[in-house]
């Protein structure tokens, strides 16, 4: 599995820095200055509800061109960059519009002991893998599909996730403990470690959840 | 029929645009706020007349409609909820709101249809 997503990362080191360089950097800048915003305003009773919502958009909103990139290196087909960054804009209103949906699901799923919420929380972490369904219905019959078959487990890749930058983001901080730092140092960091950190959860995910556009896997499990 | 997945991706990209336009006119520092919220709406509102036919070529003027009233409505809210402003105060301001930015996004969609139509019917012969 590792092995699987280094090797998707060197073969395409380039396109990934200019994704990061183009996408993940002025995408994560954006949603944090809109948080710091979203702060420091005060006709806004409680805050930190749209901020989680932009730092969930964070991550759904960057996942279908990096999805793109490794089922297209996945299945041995050539792609040009420009693409990508096409899908990223196509995507941008299904993939906006999904997570308002899912979060509001989880916020107003608080009032059932927080089932709703974990199963929103899953739904949010896989609907990306099938945005490339033309119908919207479909994409969701299909996460829901996957849902079922893996259900708990999926809490356990999102516990990953987060511990994963968790551990980056402390050992991001320790490294600027003693300068003098303001909030823009904090958004370039927490861009940084996003470029970094992003293609590896993306590629994880699509592998381990979209075995069917791996053609490679599927004949070696027939012979 | 009517295609969420395209009434989906008309949203984003006006909303991206939206954004983008409006962080590039911030560099101009344009003193009048009337001046820089026309130019802003205008394009906005034609852009999204142009692009909702393309992806709904079936119901292209239903299409531009409700995009058009969506986007007016998440504007509303924004800025009730957000900015503070109080919108909902005034009944005849939402009506012109509603029905002018409508409007802009139908005639947007008129023009981009009869243009459509004249490059088919050059391209055929």
């Amino acid at each position: 599995m590792v092995r699987d997503i280094m090797d998707i990362y060197n073969r395409n080191v380039i396109t990934i820095l200019i994704l990061s360089l183009v996408l993940v950097f002025p995408v994560t800048f954006f949603l944090y200055f809109a948080s710091i915003y979203l702060y420091q305003s005060d006709s806004i009773e409680y805050a930190n509800l749209p901020v989680l919502y932009l730092l969930v958009l964070n991550f759904t909103v960057l996942f279908p061109p990096f999805f793109s990139l490794a089922q297209n290196d996945l299945n041995d087909m050539v792609y040009k960059k420009r693409e990508l960054i096409v899908i990223f804009i196509n995507k941008f209103g299904y993939i906006t519009f999904l997570t308002l949906v899912f979060y509001f699901i989880g916020i107003f799923g608080s009032f059932f002991f927080f089932i709703p919420t974990f199963i929103a929380g899953c739904l949010m972490l896989l609907f990306p893998l099938f945005s490339d369904e033309r119908k919207v219905g479909i994409s969701i019959q299909k996460t829901w599909t996957i849902f079922k078959k893996e259900h708990i487990f999926i809490l356990l890749d999102i516990l990953l996730i987060i511990s994963l930058n968790v551990l980056a983001w402390a050992g991001a901080t320790y490294l600027v403990a003693n300068f003098e730092n303001n909030t823009i140092v904090y958004i370039l960091l927490r861009a940084i470690i996003n470029s970094i950190l992003f293609p590896f959860v993306y590629f994880y995910l699509t592998i381990k959840y979209r075995r069917d556009s791996n053609f490679h896997i599927q004949e070696k499990d027939y012979v | 029929m009517f295609d969420v997945s395209g009434f989906l991706k008309t949203l984003g990209i006006v909303l991206l645009i939206t954004i983008i336009i409006s962080f590039i006119m911030g560099f101009f520092n344009i003193g009048n706020i009337t001046l820089f919220l026309l130019l802003m709406y205008s394009c906005t509102y034609i852009l999204n007349g142009i692009l909702a036919p393309i992806w709904n070529s079936k119901t292209p003027y239903f299409a531009s409609y409700l995009s058009s009233i969506t986007l007016t409505v998440i504007n509303l809210l924004f800025a009730f909820f957000v900015l503070d402003i109080m919108v909902f105060s005034d009944p005849i301001e939402i009506n012109r709101g509603l029905v002018l930015n409508s409007t802009l996004s139908l005639f947007a969609t008129l023009l981009t249809l009869k243009i459509l139509k004249r490059r088919r019917e050059i391209h055929n012969g």
